[in-house]
Order: C-alpha cells, then structure tokens, then sequence
C-alpha cells in the first residue's frame, strides 16, 4: 500500500504529459462531431462527388445539364479563383471542374463543334465516372429529341431511363460505422501514448539506483514492493482507459450499450493489458527519463501507421500489412473492423486471443529479463 | 569568432534531444508516411476490373446473351477491362457477395430486366449502377418511342449507338498530382520550423539569469552579441544539414517525387530553416521563462501550425483557406508547405517566389524584433 500510495505521488508530476494526448483525442472527436453531416443510411446511393461547374452558357440544355449533376453530385455555389480551384482540386477537395462554354446548349443541338471542358485527375475513377455520366445523360436527350420530344420532356425521359434506384439494391450489411467506430478505431494511439507517458517514468523512478538500493536496505518486503508497482500501473493505466472510455460516451452514448459498443469496449480492456505489459517491459530498462517522450513516439507512431490505425487497412500494402502482423494495434483494428463488418464471433474471439498473446509475451519477456539482469547484478 | 563559431557548434552537436527531434524523429515520420501513403496514389489511380457475379434467370435467352455479348466487351479507354465476370447461380453469387469476392451481383430477369445487388456504396458500385443504367435506358428508350413515336425509333437508337463526344479534358500541370507528397512538404516544413530548439537553445545558453553557460558566457570579455551571433549560424549550419539529410533520405533513398525542380526544393529548406532558428531566437529573447517552458511553448505552436498546414490532416490548408485565409499567409509551416507545392505545379514563379520573400519577410522581422528584444534585457546585479 505504501508503495501504491508512492506511485501516485509520482504520478501528479507526470500527469500533464498524459493529459496531452487526452485533450487531443477530444478535441479531434468535437471537431469531427461538429464537422458532421447526417449520415444516416439510405441503402445505396450513386458515388456523389463535391465538383464545381462554371456556366458560361444562358441555353436551357446547359441549365438542365445543371440541374442532372447538381442531382447527383455536390456542387459548389461558391465562386473561386482559377488558382484556388486547382489547388482544391489537387487535394481532392473536389474532384471536378466542368466550365459549360458559351454557346454549348445550341451548337450541341446542331453542330457540335463547341464541347464542354473540364479538368480532373485523369489517373481516378471519379473525373471518368463523372464524364460518363455527362456523355449519357446528353446522349439520351439528343436522341429523344430526334424522336420529336422537346427538350423539357426529352430531359424528364432520359433521367426516368438513367434512374436505377429501384433495380439496385443494398445487401443488407448490419450495423454502419458511425462515430463510435472513429473513436476506438484510434484508442490505441492515445491510450498507448497516455500510459507510456504517464506510467514509464514512475517505473524508471524506482529503478534509480539510490532510490532501489534504499529501497532494498529498509525493511519492506521485496514482494510487496512488486506488487504496489504493478498495482499502481495498473490503476493508473486503467484511469487512462476509462477517461478515454468516458470521452467515448459523452460522444456516443447510445451506441456504447449495445452489442457492438460492449465488443468494442472488450477489445481495448485487452488492448489495454497490451500496454501495461508493453510499458512494464519498457520499465525494466535503464532508459533516461528525457527518452520517454521520444520512444513512445516512435513506437506508438510506427504501431498505428503499420497496424492500420490512420490508414484504413484496405488501403495498406501487402508488405506493410505483413509487417502490421507483428504489431498488437494490427489485431486490435482487425476486431474492429470484423466487429462492424461481420460480426463473425469465431474471428472476434480469434484477434482478441492474438491480442492476449501479446500481453502474456511482454510479461513473459518482462519477467525473463529482470531475471537476467538481477542474476546479472549479483555476479 | 570562428573559435566562437565551433565551440557552439559543438554544443549543439552534443544535445542528443535536439538531434533526435530535428533530425531522427522526421525520417522515422516520413518512413511511416511512406509505408503508409507511398503507394496509395497509385493504388488509388490503377482502373481496376470490377469482380462481379452475373445470373441468369432467362435460361439462356435472348436478352441474357445481348448483356452477356456487352458486358464482356466493355472496357476502359486504355483497354483494360471493365468487368470480370464470374458467371454463377443467385444463391453462390450471394455468397460471393458477402465475403467481398465480387463488388455485385447483377441478374438478368425472365422478362428482360437487369438488377444489381451490392453490398455498399463506393465508386466501383457506382460504374457498375452506370453499365445498369445504360442497360435501363435502352430499355426505357424503346419501349417509351416505340408507343408514341415508333417511326422515330430508328433515328433515335441511330444517335443512342452513336453516342455523343462533348467531354475535353483540360490539363493544367505537368507536376507531381500526388496529393500525399505534401505529407512530405509538410514534414520537411515542420524539420524547419524545429530548427527553432537550437536556436532557442543559442539564446538561453547566452543569458546569465538562464543556464550556466550563460553566466560563464556573460563574464567572458566576448560581447554576447558576437557568441550570439556566432551561435546563429553554427544552429543554422547544424539545421540545415539535418533538413538536407532529410531531403536526402526521403528523395534519394525512399524515392518520394517532390515534383518540380531540386534546386527550387534546396532554397526552400534554407529560407525554411533559416526562418525555424529565427523563430528561436524571438521566443528565446521573450519573456522569463525557463528553457523547458519555451520548448514547451514552441512545440505546441509549431505543432498546430503544421497542424494547420496539413501534417496529421492532408486537406487542412484548404479548410483553412475556405474559412480564415489570412492565416495560411502569416503560418510559416502553411507558406513553406505552399513554396513546395507551387514549385510542383506551376514550376518557379509568381506564387513560388512570392512564398519565398514572404518567409524571408517574416525572417528578418523576426531577427529584428529579437534583437531590439535582446537589447531591452536587463538583470539585476548579483
């Protein structure tokens, strides 16, 4: 108890650093909450894109062709600088710019000489997709006009023709991602910073010599030295994990009790024996105290950016997602994402399981190493 | 003052933090953002065939050979492939569904009619509901003229086969589009803007009410002045060769495109790392505070400048510059990572010089102030 009373005191002086972390994951989650649109599910709905169209052209065909992709597609109402619009486009802020020249509407009719002008990545998807659409959609209303319609009704058919809502239909693929799925899909970043930040120091606290030598010239049991410092670590990693967990249900608090929220919450209690088990192995070297905040950088940084934690795992090559196995944070995103994909128990249990061996690993190599470094000392 | 010069030199040299955090902390950064973004734009830019499970509920009748005759021939202007096509009944196409072998299952009806059922929306759902809509409508086409004008017919499928070809696609660089490689503008902006530690680190070893060197240097016949300025540039020389490592390391050995012209990159980096020691030599001379509090200070500001420019959110700047655009003009990391930009795109020019005096600007305002700061300080006699 002595002991465990000790480690909190040490802890107040290292808490701020800890606290960082904390107010960043709330700050991130207020921004994306508050940044939000309404993204309840529809079943499926056609790729619809931010792009901005400038219309230089009075003709109803262009005013129509118009109002068809504002339909679809997120178009700009705003009015930027040819500058400004390709550096947006460059970023992929939108992914297309159609400028509608003078005269469009009747040369298209007759003619054709005068042809619409865009600007896209022509290496995606997107500027291919959304130019197919252009093409059809003025296919179909040149070809009903040449079967007489004018050119309201000829619009009205090629958009029924064009329609496919009711022959497209989504499987029905359970539970969406909401917020709920950001915010454990990062815990590991933060919880993992937070508690080699917070606890690390405590642990290279006790290791200094003077203060173990002294510790092992006074009368209290070695045993229970061992066990006020894994209590104090735990208590202190587990306060981690429940701010963070509070955080979690102010923001989402409908969805923490259900099936999925009490799987999510399964999966970072074990996450969490992960980094005990991995800052206790970190403790049991004689690291400086000013290498704390540069190695939980390092690790946590190298963990989630391999393990799939900032880049969706689909997106991760095959020879980062091999590396990804070796890595805790690798098996916490796979629950994750199985917990909100197909809920398949057996590869639930499965990842979880990995997860637990990684702890047992870090105690068991904890444990093989203090040994060797005590049998070390007394030689 | 060479003595000076080397002396500081060696100084910094020895602080291990500094180095780490200037030089060692960017690479590990940029190895992460290379495993992890390095690829994604090409990933992103391949025009994949779309897997899809194909059923036929005619058995084999005319309007299921049409769409299987179609389908097999749709391809992508450079001839790939649209479609793979497995061809399978409803019950293992399903299957294939939810385990993610194919992006949908599309099934010719017994009275003509094509469905598509998929498991999400994205954009490959997207281009298959596309080649649906095709299918739909000729479908509606014809049974719609054939009612009210069936001797237009003819002219109207004549345009529909026809087609219409009114799309020109406009290029506006020849620069790098990879919109992750400013992850890496961005790195080397914040490698940069850490350049302040050291000189943070100049001016606190230079007064005597904060370090021990301090007082040695203030009682030494050397005006604090000289060792400052000697100090400057040896932070400057140290920088600068950990910025161009970096460089190095990120465009020689992992082989990431910056786009533009080396040169451009190079003058960049220096400008940049000049303005990062500026940086510290102000806050180095502002207020009381001890060298722990100033880092502090300078790693959260400079952290939520590249914040703002884009270092942990690729698109950031553009938000930015929707919503306050003034602050990517006064945000050293924004300007750095905008001279970068504007070099890959528009090649050495208006907007790339005109970054370029803008952070010079702000380098010799801020060694101005610095200086005029450095000057007010006073200490009581001991």
């Amino acid at each position: 108890m002595l002991l465990f009373k000790t480690y909190f005191k040490i802890l107040k002086k290292y808490w701020t650093s800890s606290l960082i972390y904390l107010i960043i994951f709330g700050g991130i989650f207020a921004v994306l909450i508050l940044s939000s649109e309404n993204t309840e599910d529809m079943g499926f709905k056609q790729s619809s894109y931010d792009i901005y169209i400038e219309n230089n052209d009075d003709s109803e065909l262009s005013t129509l062709l118009y109002g068809y992709l504002s339909d679809i597609h997120n178009v700009s109402s705003e009015t930027y600088l040819d500058e400004e619009l390709e550096e947006m486009l460059y970023f992929a802020d939108i992914v297309y710019i159609l400028r509608i020249p003078e005269g469009f509407g009747e040369s298209f009719l007759n003619d054709g000489n005068v042809r619409l002008h865009n600007l896209q990545d022509e290496s995606k998807m997107y500027g291919s997709y959304i130019d197919s659409q252009i093409e059809s959609y003025l296919s179909s209303v040149k070809s009903y006009m040449a079967a007489g319609y004018d050119l309201k009704a000829s619009d009205t058919l090629a958009r029924k023709g064009l329609d496919t809502e009711r022959i497209i239909s989504e499987l029905d693929k359970g539970d969406g991602k909401g917020f709920i799925y950001y915010i454990y899909l990062y815990l590991p970043y933060v919880l993992f910073s937070m508690i080699f930040c917070g606890t690390l120091p405590i642990m290279l606290s006790f290791r200094k010599k003077e203060i173990r030598d002294r510790m092992n010239a006074s009368g209290y049991p070695a045993v229970k030295r061992s066990i006020g410092i894994i209590f104090g670590n735990s208590a202190a990693s587990f306060l981690a994990w429940l701010l963070l967990s509070i955080i979690a249900l102010i923001f989402v608090s409908e969805d923490l009790f259900t099936e999925i929220g009490g799987l999510l919450i399964l999966n970072s209690l074990i996450f969490l024996l992960v980094c005990i088990s991995a800052t206790s192995f970190a403790g049991s070297f004689n690291l400086k105290l000013d290498g704390v905040q540069m190695i939980s950088n390092v690790v946590s940084l190298s963990m989630c950016f391999l393990g799939g934690v900032f880049v969706p795992m689909e997106l991760l090559s095959d020879g980062v997602k091999s590396v990804g196995r070796f890595l805790p944070t690798f098996w916490y995103v796979s629950a994750v994402n199985e917990v909100f994909n197909g809920k398949d128990y057996s590869l639930i249990t499965k990842y979880m399981g990995i997860e637990i061996t990684f702890a047992v690993f870090f105690i068991i190599i904890t444990f093989v190493y203090s040994k060797f470094s005590s049998e070390k000392r007394k030689v | 003052m060479i003595r000076i010069f080397l002396y500081q030199l060696k100084i910094i040299l020895n602080n291990k933090t500094i180095i780490f955090w200037t030089l060692l902390f960017p690479v590990i950064l940029g190895t992460l953002f290379y495993f992890a973004f390095g690829n994604l734009y090409s990933e992103e830019s391949v025009l994949k065939t779309i897997d899809v499970a194909v059923v036929d509920e005619t058995e084999n009748a005319e309007p299921y050979q049409m769409f299987q005759a179609a389908a097999e021939e749709l391809e992508y202007s450079d001839g790939t492939a649209i479609l793979n096509i497995t061809y399978t009944d409803s019950y293992e196409a399903e299957a294939l569904l939810k385990d993610e072998a194919v992006t949908g299952v599309i099934t010719v009806k017994n009275n003509g009619d094509i469905t598509l059922l998929v498991k999400e929306s994205g954009i490959y759902e997207s281009v298959l509901s596309g080649i649906i809509a095709e299918y739909h409508k000729f479908n509606t086409m014809i049974n719609e003229i054939s009612v009210e004008n069936p001797q237009a017919l003819e002219k109207a499928l004549s345009i529909f086969y026809e087609g219409v070809d009114v799309n020109v696609t406009d290029s506006h660089t020849e620069g790098n589009k990879d919109p992750y490689v400013t992850y890496f503008y961005n790195l080397i902006a914040m490698m940069c803007l850490f350049s302040s530690f050291s000189g943070l680190g100049i001016v606190v070893n230079c007064q005597r009410n904060q370090s021990d060197v301090g007082l040695r240097v203030n009682v030494s016949p050397v005006k604090t002045v000289f060792i400052e300025l000697a100090g400057i540039a040896a932070a400057f020389l140290v920088q600068l060769v950990c910025v161009l490592l970096g460089l190095f390391y990120l465009i020689t050995i992992l082989g990431v495109n910056f786009g533009g012209e080396i040169i451009n990159i190079i003058i960049t980096s220096v400008l940049g790392t000049m303005l990062g020691v500026s940086i510290g030599y102000l806050i180095g001379h502002v207020g009381k505070g001890g060298l722990n509090t100033k880092i502090g200070i300078l790693t959260g500001v400079e952290l939520f400048c590249c914040f703002l420019s884009g270092l942990m959110v690729g698109n950031m700047k553009i938000l930015v510059q929707k919503h306050c655009p003034i602050v990517n003009k006064i945000n050293p990391s924004a300007v750095l990572e905008d001279a970068f930009y504007a070099q890959n795109i528009y090649g050495a020019g208006e907007r790339f010089y005109g970054d370029l005096i803008l952070i010079a600007v702000i380098t010799v305002v801020l060694l101005i102030v610095g200086s005029i700061m450095a000057g007010r300080n006073k200490y009581a006699s001991v």
